[in-house]
């Protein structure tokens, strides 16, 4: 890269050996000599698919640093969320529930193994949902659960823990309530009681 | 801008195209190389998140260059939108074939290992920026 940019750029990256190896040390004059002496219109291209190396290898860091800042801020809010304020109820209520900022917005199954005012925990076949794998914490969804047969809940909740369980073909989601209408918060509330 | 009359002597074929106009498709198999003669484009990849814009091409601006300089020739690794009406030049593989050939062993390594870098680095944009979505 040193040598591509022109050698006025500090080196950008470290390159370590991992076992024995062995270089050819190619003198960057030669090297240079030959790159001068390419065809205009190799040079012209090349020139531009350097600066957008350039730009995509900022971009990168850039990016590394919004993404370090995002997850630490969901692990804060996951944190947070976790401290459990309020009763939780055992129950196996059936529900459905849909990733709502990717692409694949398909609808899951499972069945709620607990819920409470500020939160639910649902167990899934992982054979089952093999997208599973792509969510992960903090990933918005769309909740549907059945309190009793006649009674629908709906919600926005947030994913805040995923693992799979000890002997067992599941997967449990922690999802967190994030938005819900006072129907349904006051439906919620009843079962609860 | 106006374009090098070297590098416009290069250019075989022009193409119009409506805005919009997909003119390259990610995944695709294809080893012209084209540059912006008029208009704007737009650099798309698909992420795990959707469709992401990668950056915006102008008039001069090459793409396509990467498959037809990678050995093993890629599929696409982008897709090229055109931003309003453009105005393509296709540039003569078998010239730039026969340039590319009187380059030394050692400098065709550089310029391979430059576009295979650039291919994973366009790959690691995606994404991170579908993360950060």
């Amino acid at each position: 890269m040193t040598f591509l940019t022109g050698s006025v750029q500090p080196r950008t990256a470290s390159a370590r050996a991992v076992g024995p190896t062995e270089l050819e040390v190619w003198h960057p004059q030669l090297l240079m000599y030959e790159y001068e002496a390419m065809p205009t219109i190799l040079k012209y291209i090349l020139d531009q698919s350097l600066r957008r190396l350039m730009r995509m290898n900022t971009l990168i860091s850039k990016l590394n640093e919004r993404r370090e800042k995002s997850e630490a801020l969901i692990q804060k809010k996951i944190q947070d969320t976790s401290r459990r304020q309020f009763f939780r109820k055992s129950v196996g209520l059936d529900c459905y529930f849909k990733p709502l900022q990717t692409v694949f917005q398909f609808r899951n199954s499972g069945t709620v193994t607990d819920i409470s005012k500020g939160g639910a925990r649902i167990e899934v076949h992982r054979t089952k949902h093999m997208a599973l794998a792509t969510f992960k914490p903090g990933d918005l969804f769309s909740l549907k659960i059945y309190l009793t047969p006649q009674s629908e809940f709906d919600a926005k909740a947030m994913l805040v823990f995923q693992g799979a369980l000890k002997d067992s073909e599941n997967i449990a989601l922690g999802f967190s309530f994030q938005e819900m209408s006072e129907d349904c918060r006051k439906a919620l509330s009843f079962f609860l009681k | 801008m106006t374009i090098d009359p070297v590098i416009y002597s290069y250019v075989s074929e022009e193409e119009r195209y409506p805005p919009d106009a997909a003119i390259v498709k990610e995944g695709d198999r294809g080893y012209w190389v084209y540059i912006i003669l008029e208009g704007r484009c737009k650099v798309k990849k698909r992420s795990s998140r959707g469709t992401i814009t990668l950056a915006s091409l102008q008039v001069g601006d090459i793409f396509g260059e990467m498959s037809f300089f990678i050995r093993n020739r890629l599929p696409r690794t982008t897709t090229i939108v055109a931003d309003g009406p453009v105005l393509v030049g296709i540039l003569d593989t078998d010239r730039l074939n026969k340039e590319l050939k009187k380059l030394s062993p050692r400098l065709k390594q550089v310029v391979e290992m430059m576009f295979n870098r650039l291919r994973e680095a366009s790959d690691k944009v995606a994404e991170l920026a579908a993360q950060v979505k």
